[in-house]
């Protein structure tokens, strides 16, 4: 089983992607899905989620709250609502496979946690109980009988396969040596479809734009997809094999479609709590060394404004933030609920590549 | 009335000369009778070598603004959350940062470097004699150029 993000269109511009342990709507342009801010629901706070049918067309409110401020008509059929505070119908052919995957998740989440997981049981403590074998979802019985709208037929649950593992916790890293952030250039690596990725001493780049040199204040480039350094929890080298079909995704401008190559050979896989890159280039090693060392970098001297990629970063995903140990500050472990290989391949198609002093951590050893 | 509402005086601590400037300045809202609250605020300096200016105040919470965006925060664990250091000259900031950084942190907040002074800002009472003792203990930890 694999928890690779469920990309269910609504509408030709709309679609619904359900990723490990979380729900959100999203921009589609042409079946590419947009890179936004949203965070959407985090599968923790889900209720119920149950296979069914739509007995009668449903004319269905996207809220600004879920990143989109759009109507979708859904048509009578086979569905699966999944309930929080408020319904999202998901039509599929198959709808019992696809609710019993995302009770997987959900279970994975109640065992391992997940994003904003801690937050949601802080509120409600009922959404999770405690049973036999481990924690499982709760919440059930808080949810009506039927969806608030549209004509609701229930089909019986289908068997839930095993949830997939979580990762073994690791102690936070203390980088060794961090140098001045004026004194790391920008790292520019063409890949094999001419989209170029790019480490700047705050962000992650991966678009067609060349990235500017910056110190203090960097702005993002909306042609490209971004990430600031700090939302990485996993940076890893591996070896992609099995002939995989490049992941596509769009700018944040919504024009430009931005395609993750997945060719064999080596490559760079980043995992973090809100996005995941497998970048497939042959310095996979190099660069997940290189951001490494950026990241204690950023940790050491971060923009001082709040609103700064790192301390952005900081406040919204409380995961990321430095830890201050014995030996100085450090980069926080990766979470429990960080998946063992990249969610967007196969497993079978994944080998990490072990570097020897800090293999639980996925850091290579910072050069310098 | 207004003859006892600001001072300077010279005041001894430790062998070395501080200037204490203080005045009286009316804190709050004036309310509808016209009274007001006032709080005594309170400038201990004294000089050192020359430097640039740099300043020191104390970081808000708001944390939906980027007025602090142009302040330079320095990698201490226990320092950039709280304070924020104002200068232009980074390579100055790094040189000072052990001093800054050093043991009593409480009263690193509303420092300032200036003109060959080193001023610590108060407000109320009593504070004086342990602003005047954290700079005697500061100024030993500055770079060599700038103690006196």
């Amino acid at each position: 089983m694999n928890d690779a993000p469920i990309i269910v269109p609504l509408s030709p511009d709309v679609a619904v992607v359900i990723e490990q342990d979380r729900v959100y709507f999203s921009r589609l342009v042409a079946g590419a899905p947009v890179d936004s801010p949203v965070f959407g629901t985090p599968l923790a706070a889900v209720l119920l989620v149950q296979p069914g049918e739509l007995r009668k067309e449903l004319k269905y409110l996207i809220d600004q709250r879920d990143g989109l401020r759009t109507k979708v008509v859904l048509p009578p059929g086979p569905a699966v609502w999944i309930r929080y505070n408020a319904d999202i119908i998901v039509p599929t052919p198959d709808p019992r496979g696809l609710a019993a995957e995302i009770e997987r998740r959900r279970r994975r989440v109640a065992l391992h946690g997940g994003w904003a997981a801690a937050d949601v049981w802080k509120i409600n403590p009922t959404l999770r109980v405690a049973g036999p074998s481990g924690f499982a979802p709760g919440g059930a019985e808080l949810a009506p009988p039927e969806p608030d709208k549209g004509k609701w037929q229930a089909m019986s649950p289908g068997p839930v396969g095993e949830p997939s593992p979580g990762t073994p916790p690791s102690p936070p890293f203390v980088p060794t040596s961090v140098p001045y952030p004026e004194t790391l250039p920008v790292i520019t690596e063409p890949l094999a479809n001419g989209v170029r990725f790019s480490v700047s001493v705050r962000r992650t780049f991966l678009g067609y734009e060349p990235v500017p040199p910056g110190l203090v204040t960097e702005t993002p480039v909306s042609a490209s997809l971004h990430v600031p350094l700090a939302a990485w929890h996993v940076v890893r080298a591996g070896t992609l094999r099995g002939g995989l079909a490049p992941i596509r995704r769009c700018a944040a401008d919504g024009q430009t479609e931005i395609r993750m190559d997945l060719s064999d050979g080596p490559a760079l896989w980043l995992w973090g709590p809100l996005r995941e890159w497998v970048v497939a280039t042959p310095r996979a090693a190099e660069l997940a060394g290189e951001i490494r060392l950026r990241q204690g970098v950023g940790m050491m001297f971060p923009v001082s404004s709040d609103l700064g990629p790192e301390r952005r970063t900081w406040l919204d995903l409380p995961t990321t933030k430095p830890v201050d140990t014995p030996a100085g500050r450090a980069l926080p472990g990766v979470p429990e609920w960080a998946p063992t290989s990249p969610t967007l391949v196969p497993r079978e198609c994944w080998t990490p590549i072990v570097s020897a002093p800090d293999a639980t951590t996925g850091a290579a050893p910072a050069p310098g | 009335m207004f003859g006892g509402r600001r001072e300077t005086t010279e005041q001894t601590f430790d062998g070395r000369t501080f200037t204490v400037h203080w005045e009286m300045r009316g804190v709050g809202q004036e309310t509808y009778a016209g009274s007001r609250t006032e709080d005594r605020f309170v400038w201990i300096s004294t000089a050192i070598g020359p430097c640039p200016p740099l300043r020191v105040s104390v970081r808000g919470t708001n944390q939906l603004d980027d007025r602090n965006d142009g302040a330079v925060a320095v990698g201490m664990p226990s320092f950039d959350d709280r304070f924020l250091v104002f200068c232009d000259d980074l390579a100055f900031v790094r040189r000072m940062t052990p001093a800054l950084t050093a043991a009593p942190r409480e009263s690193t907040g509303f420092l300032e470097l200036r003109d060959g002074w080193i001023t610590v800002h108060r407000r109320g009472l009593g504070y004086d004699g342990p602003a005047a003792n954290y700079l005697n203990a500061l100024i030993l930890l500055l770079p060599p150029e700038l103690r006196r």
